[in-house]
């Protein structure tokens, strides 16, 4: 073994750090996002206007943070058994991050024209339950769209 | 694909690729997030039911953590952050070896990022100059020459512990 072996054996000695453990957990799940081989592409189907497209999108995202939160926050009437078996979160995250921006000019019905400003997030809620040792996360993406001003020409 | 096999991929690739994710990314966040984001694109490149090729993995990782440092103008801020204390320790070694590794991780910082990419592939992620050469687009002789570079660099920032 020549001195250029023996530092490259002294280096791999050294091993890297080990992964923690909520990305091994992360990572396992990998294959499960792999599309199955027989999927299609989803037919197209009745197309919204761009911004009531919008809206809509806004309203799903809404929902489904709210049926989230509302899931661990809201208790079912009497049955202290239940509580038992319940997850309890020791910990919730409620986070959200702008992912783009834009303004887009559309016509009302009668032909005025009026200007939106279109934001699209991802809405993000942690729940941590310490003592059944669960992480439950969900991303959600939401666009929102305001209508800002009539224009003039 | 067996379950037990892609447990065994994991726990043989993981560590490796979050290193090379730790010296590509700003952040220790950003560096998880290259490792996920490139297993599972991994996964959705391959054409059979096989594990994913690890380089293909190391490649991937280098090309997201690219468009990443492009798209947020963030690579200077990373090369100013990326020693700060508090990052991530880059090794495990065991209580004895502690300096050994803490020099080790100091030497890596002060290679030439090209160098440090090239003698991460090669010493800890097992791969040959020709797959090195494919995950970083570069020709396999430049791959080589830069190892050999890298080597004798470390073996001279480190040759009181590693000699």
């Amino acid at each position: 073994m020549n001195e250029d072996e023996r530092f490259e054996t002294g280096l791999r000695r050294v091993t890297p750090a080990p992964v923690p453990p909520q990305l091994m957990e992360l990572l396992r799940a990998a294959p499960l996002e792999k599309p199955s081989p027989g999927a299609t592409a989803p037919r197209p189907g009745f197309i919204w206007p761009a911004w009531r497209r919008g809206w809509r999108l806004w309203a799903l995202g809404t929902a489904a943070v709210a049926a989230v939160v509302l899931c661990f926050t809201a208790r079912p009437p009497g049955g202290s058994q239940a509580d038992a078996r319940e997850l309890k979160p020791s910990a919730v995250e409620v986070g959200h991050s702008l992912v783009a921006s834009f303004d887009t000019v559309q016509r009302l019905p009668g032909g005025e024209p009026v200007r939106f400003r279109c934001r699209e997030w991802q809405d993000r809620v942690v729940i941590r339950d310490a003592a059944h040792g669960m992480v439950i996360s969900q991303t959600v993406p939401r666009v929102e769209v305001i209508p800002v001003r009539f224009e003039i020409y | 694909m067996e379950a037990a096999a892609w447990d065994q991929w994991l726990a043989q690739y993981a560590p490796k690729l979050l290193l090379f994710a730790r010296q590509q990314a700003r952040c220790e966040t950003d560096a998880q997030e290259l490792v996920q984001d490139a297993v599972v694109e991994a996964w959705r490149k391959q054409a059979g039911d096989g594990l994913p090729a690890p380089a293909l993995v190391f490649g991937l990782i280098r090309r997201r953590a690219v468009d990443l440092a492009r798209r947020q103008d963030r690579r200077q801020h990373r090369e100013l952050t990326a020693h700060e204390a508090g990052a991530p320790e880059w090794f495990a070694p065991e209580i004895e070896d502690r300096e050994r590794a803490r020099l080790l991780q100091e030497a890596l910082h002060r290679l030439p990022a090209p160098q440090r990419d090239v003698v991460t592939l090669k010493i800890w992620g097992d791969l040959t100059f020709a797959e090195i050469a494919a995950a970083l687009e570069i020709p396999p002789d430049t791959a080589a020459s830069r190892y050999r570079y890298a080597l004798e660099e470390l073996r001279r920032l480190t040759k009181e512990v590693l000699a």
